[in-house]
């Protein structure tokens, strides 16, 4: 047997006692197994270490730092709208590859292969991602953040905080939702990240030029929102529509890429 | 028929893929038995892979349709793939999971159940293919070879009614071949293999059956001695001078169909086709040597290679 290809030895038992045949049909099939794959290249890995790392330095260390040399900057506004725009834009270079690098690779070819629905490829990345987001690179900055706030200024935002990181992790999940959907419609990551960095340039330059009807469907409006949210102001538009816009923001575009994807030659 | 009661693999009907203006696939019609060792011959670009991923689900047909284990490959795509396992032709895995690992969350794809028996069976599988002292090794500093066993493993792990292997050993050094060849062989008893290869040699030594793609058409499938040895079969002979005595006394016999006769200094080459075998085992050195003449320094029963007969297919089809 030569060191790199061995010679197989005995050949296996057919007998399998104990397990039982999955016979899930539909949308639904393989979305267990496949989650837990996506969570474990969060948690099983270094991956959580190095966005762990990465939010607590972009975000709790650039708000530390102004806290601690200038006081007269609001800490809660420039943490939810430092917090939201990094995070965005970390949602579109960590997830520019989750369903392009797949199928250059042929990792995606090899999955739906096996009995699984192309539904439950992308609702598990979903799952996945918006998990190892929310978890990372907004509840822990978040914990952080209060910490840091009152060992530095000796108070802490409290409950509305809780509000407006609700709105962080609903901005978090439209860009996903939309990052996926673009690696669904292309076969390169350069356009699915340039639309994604795109769309949120877009809305820190153009988005005081969109009539407030529109912009309260568009996840631009969020981080102004949650900031005035943190703070108890009042906010000239619905907080529930503005929410069920961006939810609705999320359903279709997670039904353009599941549509795209069933279509798509693996 | 119900759909467990099928007794071909595969059958195709017309199954046909057009890319725009490409025909990737022209109306294929194939019958893979149950059990057997099917190769699927074609130079690049016959459509061997568009193939596989029609009956993988991989890609739609443009039209006819294909039934894998007696299920469509279309209506019943789940069922199709809950009974196949599938080796690609460049395997990808996960770079970080183990070899442990990818068979464990292959199965959990497949099947319900304790770990210590979805664990007994991804063992079962490591064992199979030899990679059992590497299993708790990142899938990333695998070579070509170990990356392939484990495909087989993982196309295993659910033991398929079917395993489609696209060019399983066309990247692998010849001990990789060689050990993959033997995987093949060791799994003929319990399932139909379909592989696609251009590897004359391995069909030659694994198949039972072939089919022959070009250009996106069949345009031969038969079992494989038929295929090489044809309706007639030939022998060569050499003898010491001009053969031609040989060749006229041979040509007398009724079982003889054709002699021809190459010759080089001092030695004739005799090609005879025969229509019966027994006759020409049993006389055909026998009716040469009967004149006490004749000096006989080879003779064998001629067998059409693989390759001979593939080039001879693609090239008229060429035509």
């Amino acid at each position: 047997m030569s060191a790199e290809t061995g010679t197989p030895r005995s050949p296996a038992g057919a007998s399998r006692p104990h397990l039982r045949s999955i016979t899930t049909q539909g949308w639904r099939r393989g979305f267990a197994p496949l989650l837990r794959k996506e969570l474990g290249q969060w948690w099983g890995t270094r991956q959580w270490l190095v966005q762990a790392v990465t939010w607590l330095v972009l975000i709790n260390g650039v708000v530390g730092m102004v806290m601690l040399t200038d006081p007269s900057e609001d800490p809660v506004t420039l943490f939810l709208l430092l917090g939201m725009l990094t995070t965005a834009i970390g949602v579109v270079v960590t997830t520019q590859g989750a369903i392009v690098g797949e199928k250059q690779r042929g990792t995606a070819a090899w999955l739906m292969s096996k009995p699984i629905s192309r539904s439950s490829f992308l609702l598990s990345k979903l799952g996945g991602y918006a998990t190892g987001f929310w978890a990372l690179a907004v509840a822990l900055p978040a914990v952080v953040y209060v910490v840091e706030s009152l060992a530095i200024t000796g108070s802490s935002p409290g409950v509305p905080l809780l509000a407006a990181l609700a709105l962080w992790a609903l901005h978090v999940l439209v860009y996903l939702a939309l990052v996926l959907a673009l690696g669904t419609l292309f076969r390169s990551r350069g356009p699915v990240a340039a639309v994604g960095v795109g769309t949120i340039l877009a809305g820190q330059f153009f988005g005081g030029m969109v009539p407030l009807p529109v912009v309260t469907v568009l996840p631009w409006i969020l981080p102004d929102l949650a900031s005035a949210v943190a703070h108890g102001d009042a906010v000239p538009v619905s907080i529930p529509v503005v929410v069920a816009a961006n939810l609705t923001t999320v359903v279709v575009a997670t039904g353009v890429g599941i549509w795209r994807l069933t279509r798509q030659e693996l | 028929m119900t759909n467990d009661d099928w007794t071909d693999a595969i059958v195709t009907r017309g199954l046909s893929k057009v890319y725009r203006d490409v025909t990737g696939l022209d109306s294929l019609d194939l019958r893979v038995p149950k059990g057997s060792i099917f190769g699927f011959l074609g130079p690049n670009g016959a459509g061997k892979t568009t193939t596989i991923k029609l009956l993988l689900g991989l890609t739609r047909p443009s039209h006819g349709s294909a039934t894998v284990a007696g299920r469509d490959v279309v209506a019943d795509s789940l069922g199709v793939r809950q009974r196949v396992g599938y080796l690609a032709q460049q395997p990808q895995f996960y770079d970080h999971m183990t070899a442990r690992q990818t068979l464990r969350f292959t199965a959990r794809l497949f099947f319900t159940g304790p770990v210590d028996a979805i664990e007994n069976r991804v063992g079962e599988m490591l064992e199979l293919v030899g990679l059992d002292d590497m299993a708790d090794r990142p899938v990333r500093g695998f070579s070509g070879g170990e990356r392939q066993r484990l495909g087989i493993a993982q196309a295993q792990v659910n033991d398929p009614e079917l395993l489609i292997l696209d060019e399983p050993a066309a990247a692998l050094d010849p001990l990789g071949r060689r050990d993959v060849l033997e995987v093949m062989r060791r799994l003929r008893d319990r399932t139909t293999i379909f592989y696609s290869t251009h590897i004359l040699d391995d069909v030659e030594r694994v198949s039972d059956t072939v089919a022959i793609l070009d250009g996106g058409r069949l345009i031969a499938q038969a079992p494989v001695d038929r295929l090489l040895h044809g309706d007639t079969t030939s022998y060569t002979l050499t003898v010491h001078g001009s053969g031609d005595d040989q060749a006229s006394l041979l040509r007398t016999r009724p079982w003889v169909t054709g002699v021809s006769i190459a010759t080089t200094d001092d030695l004739a080459t005799l090609t005879v086709a025969v229509d019966d075998e027994g006759a020409a085992d049993s006389e055909l050195l026998r009716t040469v040597l009967a004149d006490g003449q004749t000096t006989v320094t080879s003779f064998a029963r001629s067998r059409r290679s693989l390759e001979d007969l593939f080039i001879d297919l693609v090239q008229e089809e060429a035509r």
